[in-house]
């Protein structure tokens, strides 16, 4: 039997040599290397491609369903009487039309819309709506006046 | 045996006094970062051997560690611009490849039944032509399965090269008493383990 030294002697001496890489591993390793940095440069083309240039507030400003939102809302701040004379009107029209009386929420609420500041503060109430409204029908005309989605980039 | 409170510098490029090996590889460094491919190429030929053999130590799968090791090439080509030189390029590239290779552990042993034995792998760099290193080898490996992953990493890395207790703890990410008592450990495992195997195989 070999003494506890010996045996440590050995096991040092195997232990100290790496094993051989495989064969082109050196090769591979490039490949994969050259691959990355194309993956890299694309990334960044598209990055670069889509960054935004211009400050948020601008692009929004610029945005078409912002432009159609905010000549909404001062449509509607500004010419707010004649819209809710034109509702009731309709509105009037449409019961007489139906042969109901008009419910009573509605007739408060026209009575209440004739005041300036009743109208400025549905206005303010009804703006976020009108927003919102302004942003999906910009959407929507955007979808659908561009019938095939652009192929993603790789 | 090596002494395991062995000292060295942590960046002897810059501290003036390198080896001309290093100064060599602190150039390709340099001009890999600016991306010349070439230069990252030497790097890669410099430790592909290391840097696959802790996989391989690590995992104890021949394609496993290949694409471990490789990845961490990749990481490191990557990262380059991260490299500050604190710790040697090596010591820095064997931490990519101790995480790669203990990210795999899970998986991989999961699937073990589609294991390559490591016997037919794992062949000495520089006796290969030297039947009795490759038994010895080969009989090494065999014994290595007495060992836990950390434990197989910190012997490998301590025992190649003149790595000291401190560089091996900053490839692993753990501290310097847990390396050394991972060593400790794993010379006891080893020591046993050897002298078990030759009362059950011949020598050489």
């Amino acid at each position: 039997m070999t003494n506890h030294g010996d045996d440590w002697g050995e096991i040092e001496r195997a232990l100290s040599w790496p094993p051989r890489a495989p064969a082109s591993f050196a090769d591979r390793v490039m490949a994969r290397v050259a691959d990355a940095r194309r993956e890299e440069n694309a990334t960044l083309a598209v990055r670069w491609s889509g960054a935004p240039a211009l400050e948020w507030w601008v692009r929004a400003a610029a945005d078409p369903a912002s432009v159609l939102a905010l000549s909404l809302a001062a449509l509607l701040l500004w010419r707010a009487d004649v819209l809710s004379s034109a509702l009731q009107a309709a509105l009037g029209g449409l019961m007489s039309a139906l042969r109901v009386p008009a419910p009573a929420p509605l007739v408060a609420l026209g009575r209440a819309a004739s005041q300036g500041e009743t109208t400025l503060a549905l206005g303010l109430a009804l703006l976020p709506a009108v927003i919102w409204g302004s942003w999906r029908l910009c959407q929507w005309l955007e979808r659908t006046s561009q019938p095939t989605a652009p192929a993603a980039r790789r | 045996m090596k002494p395991e409170d062995e000292e060295r510098p942590s960046n002897p490029v810059s501290r003036g006094h390198a080896s001309p090996e290093r100064r060599e590889e602190h150039e390709w460094i340099e001009r890999a970062r600016s991306g010349d491919e070439r230069a990252f190429r030497m790097l890669v030929e410099r430790h592909q051997a290391r840097a696959y053999g802790l996989a391989l130590r690590i995992l104890r799968n021949a394609a496993e560690a290949e694409d471990a090791a490789q990845e961490a090439f990749v990481r490191a080509w990557r990262g380059l611009s991260e490299f500050r030189g604190e710790a040697g390029f090596s010591t820095w590239l064997y931490r990519i490849v101790a995480r790669q290779s203990f990210d795999r552990l899970g998986p991989l042993k999961r699937r073990r039944e589609r294991e390559t034995p490591i016997e037919s792998v794992a062949e000495p760099a520089n006796e290969a032509d030297d039947p009795g290193a490759r038994a010895l080898t080969r009989r090494l490996e065999r014994l290595m399965d007495v060992l836990n992953p950390v434990q197989r990493a910190a012997v490998t890395l301590y025992y190649w090269g003149d790595r000291s207790v401190e560089e091996v703890a900053s490839a692993l990410e753990i501290p310097e008493n847990t390396v050394k008592t991972h060593l400790s450990r794993a010379r006891a495992a080893l020591r046993e383990a050897w002298r078990r195997s030759e009362h059950d195989e011949p020598r050489g």
